[in-house]
């Protein structure tokens, strides 16, 4: 299989919010604006190749029985190198992303991709897989808080971080604060995820219906 | 039973790579980390009280007020020409967890301003309470007994829907301006009552 291919398979065929339904847990917990769905999507694309490209380098010396405790061990591993080097050497990126990286730990996106891929594929091969779902995982965050914080706070974009109050969208009288809180999470969630399952049977099916 | 004590060495043989890994990286961040820290503390100390750019932190806090300081974790008193002011930390319990703020109150008792620090309160919502329309209410107050939102019968207007993460903050302003209300009295700032006690130092 072509690099190509490995990485664009992450994007829309096997998205992992979308199609594979992995990381549900910070994708409900972060989609709450675009600044923290981006912010989250970089993080977590960083981590993955990462420990994707340690995971596929190590791969053959790592015994079969015990891959799932090792994989653990290094991705954490990476996961805290990252989050040090970052405090220390760039303190303004950790100020904004240095939230995010303690949810990478418990993103399975990761441990997937590094069962599910990287043990059983080439580096350059495993790092284009890293890529592509960390930029298929950012792809839907952006949709999902876009949705979700266009209807809370009826503003786009909000950067906290950068002074930035971002696009208003909605006056204030139809704004709705439930879906930036869990509920929100949920039901958009499960709205765009029957969306996107409705579209692509319309596809499958071909053109006989119309 | 060969392969159990195979494999438990390859674990541990990969664990201890990972914590040398880990201590390596730490100990080549720590000093830098500190300075960030301490870099971004001073930053927030000369914003909540400006014109001052020289902080001694004050180190015998729990002690000089037996122990009861609310929700102040550090308290820095300002020294340099116009010295007798306070900047403190105060950490007050929000929605979402510990809301870190620095509060500074000048020497007559007022406070000079709020800065949140960081806090994990529920983004579009609790998050409010960070910018300037809410944390501007602040300045200038010098009672703790006013300290308080319109809901608990004070003069503070807590954020729409974001009442616990409002208290919270008043609640650390009041703590801090408590403090320094104790410690104005003990004589330990500089200026004002306390020129007896600097007297005494050596």
């Amino acid at each position: 299989m072509s690099l190509r291919k490995d990485f664009a398979n992450g994007l829309l065929a096997e998205n992992p919010t979308f199609r594979l339904l992995l990381g549900m847990c910070p994708t409900l917990a972060v989609s709450t604006s675009v600044f923290n769905g981006i912010g989250m999507g970089l993080a977590a694309t960083f981590v993955l190749v990462g420990s994707n490209a340690i995971v596929s380098l190590v791969r053959s010396i790592i015994p079969e029985k015990i891959r799932i405790p090792c994989y653990v061990v290094i991705i954490a591993t990476f996961v805290t190198v990252v989050d040090l080097a970052m405090a220390g050497f760039t303190p303004a990126l950790h100020q904004t992303l240095g939230i995010f990286i303690p949810l990478i730990v418990v993103n399975c996106i990761i441990l997937a991709r590094a069962e599910a891929f990287a043990s059983k594929r080439a580096l350059l091969n495993s790092i284009a897989d890293g890529f592509g779902m960390g930029i298929g995982f950012t792809l839907a965050l952006v949709v999902l808080s876009l949705i979700r914080e266009m209807l809370g706070t009826g503003v786009v974009f909000a950067a906290p971080d950068f002074n930035f109050a971002g696009v208003k969208l909605l006056a204030d009288e139809y704004r709705s604060v439930i879906m930036i809180l869990a509920p929100g999470g949920f039901i958009t969630l499960g709205c765009t995820l029957g969306l996107i399952n409705w579209l692509s049977r319309r596809r499958s099916s071909g053109g006989s219906k119309s | 039973m060969r392969d159990t004590i195979r494999l438990s060495v390859i674990l541990g043989i990969i664990c201890v790579i990972s914590a040398l890994v880990l201590s390596g990286m730490y100990s080549l961040t720590r000093d830098r980390i500190e300075q960030a820290n301490a870099r971004k503390l001073e930053e927030a100390l000369a914003q909540v009280l400006p014109g001052q750019n020289s902080f001694k932190a004050f180190e015998d806090l729990g002690n000089a007020l037996n122990g009861s300081v609310g929700s102040v974790t550090e308290v820095y008193l300002a020294s340099g020409d116009d010295s007798g002011g306070i900047a403190a930390k105060a950490a007050p319990a929000g929605y979402g967890g510990p809301i870190e703020m620095v509060v500074g109150i000048a020497r007559d008792g007022a406070v000079r301003g709020v800065r949140i620090i960081s806090q994990s309160e529920t983004p579009g919502l609790g998050t409010e309470v960070t910018r300037d329309a809410f944390t501007g209410q602040f300045e200038g107050r010098s009672t703790p007994e006013s300290l308080k939102v319109k809901q608990d019968g004070g003069s503070i207007d807590a954020v729409t829907g974001a009442t616990i993460s409002s208290r919270a903050v008043t609640r650390g302003v009041s703590d801090v301006l408590d403090v320094f209300h104790r410690l104005s009295a003990l004589g330990v700032l500089a200026g004002g009552s306390s020129s007896a006690g600097e007297e005494e130092q050596n």
